[in-house]
């Protein structure tokens, strides 16, 4: 083990650097391993879908299993009007799902550990539903932020509170998926170090410690991918369907 | 495979003489029977069909799992108290009236907390009452 520090693994390394203007805009390892995952589900989804037979294969069923678990989480939480939006929640989806599983390949890196890699994303979550939300329904958008059925004195701290809790939306967003990210990340390579220093006489109890780990962090990078994408299907709901 | 070749047998002894058309009304039944038998395990298939995860990984279907929830709700309460907590001192920062502002904020987030909880739990709710609770 040459890196000791828990956190040396979210790391950014310059691969080819980029000056552009006084911006960095080198080809880090954060952006190889985005690329990795874009090129990994663009393969997977084209190569698993070219037979296009009527019974599907292994590789074609899990791709039509992905298409149809977007599609019905969408319906349900969406309801009308939710299909549009289909190629981009599910462009979504599968790249933080992506990402989120090569994470758990060691060696590998994992972009959804930084949370300007997830806040990126959530933010254009959130500027295309306000968008959405100010095109599809005009200025009947703002009854978003008035409940109705409250009276008028309590309309005076109910308004700022939901007006607050629409603009913290993008960092809550955000910030749970980093975290969830970050944390396991961080707790795998505690244990790992654990099982070194403890060597062979007590290295073991950490160490089945990390296998349940492992599982539990493969789990959590499918269940955040599902939160985030089931939480931008919310917001769009939010705005196609204001005033609740 | 001993059943039917018994049962056979019995009808045999009793109309032995109309076996033939006996024993193809009873293949008609025994088929019709198995049929049936395909139909109700069809249906409880189709019930299954739109869960393409199982039932274990598939919130599409469900509401959310517990855990998730747990990760919505905590992350929810913290990152309000957090952000308005920012705001607070930040506006403090830039109008110069140390913690009066960040103690407004501060309670405001709590009341933003809280009120995103009360909504997922609402929401939680209608999804456990009546199947799509959502408006």
């Amino acid at each position: 083990m040459e890196e000791h520090s828990p956190l040396a693994q979210f790391e950014i390394k310059k691969l080819i650097e980029i000056p552009l203007g006084g911006i960095d805009a080198s080809f880090t390892n954060s952006s190889l391993w985005m690329m990795i995952s874009i090129i990994l589900a663009t393969a997977f989804l084209t190569l698993s879908m070219r037979g296009r037979a009527m019974v599907p294969g292994r590789w074609q069923s899990m791709a039509e299993l992905v298409y149809e678990f977007v599609a019905n989480m969408l319906r349900d939480n969406v309801g009308s009007g939710g299909r549009r939006y289909f190629p981009f929640i599910f462009t979504l989806f599968v790249f933080i799902l992506f990402n989120n599983s090569l994470g758990m390949v060691p060696y590998s890196f994992t972009p959804t550990s930084h949370i300007i890699v997830t806040f990126a994303m959530a933010v254009v979550v959130f500027i295309g539903v306000t968008i959405i939300g100010f095109i599809k329904n005009g200025t009947g958008f703002l009854k978003l932020f008035v409940p109705s059925g409250v009276p008028w004195f309590l309309l005076i701290i109910l308004v700022p509170i939901e007006v607050i809790s629409y603009f913290v939306r993008p960092i809550s967003l955000s910030v749970r998926l980093f975290a969830n990210m970050m944390a396991g990340h961080t707790m795998l390579k505690v244990f790992g170090g654990f099982v070194v220093s403890l060597g062979l006489l007590a290295g073991w109890a950490p160490l089945l410690f990390i296998i349940a780990l492992t599982g539990m962090e493969i789990g959590i990078a499918m269940l955040q991918a599902y939160v985030f994408t089931v939480l931008s299907c919310l917001y769009l709901h939010d705005a196609l369907h204001p005033g609740h | 495979m001993s059943g039917p070749r018994k049962d056979r047998d019995h009808a045999g002894k009793q109309e032995a003489d109309s076996a033939p058309p006996d024993d193809e009304q009873r293949v008609f039944l025994q088929e019709r029977e198995a049929l049936k038998a395909l139909d109700a395990r069809l249906k409880k298939a189709r019930e299954h069909e739109s869960d393409p995860f199982g039932d274990r990984l598939n919130p599409a279907r469900r509401p959310d799992s517990a855990q998730a929830m747990a990760w919505r709700i905590s992350v929810e309460i913290v990152v309000a108290l957090g952000v308005c907590g920012f705001i607070g001192w930040w506006l403090d920062k830039w109008f110069d009236t140390k913690p009066w502002l960040m103690v407004v904020f501060l309670l405001l987030g709590f009341g933003v907390g809280i009120r995103n909880v009360y909504r997922i739990g609402r929401d939680a709710m209608d999804e456990g009452t009546d199947g799509d609770g959502r408006e």
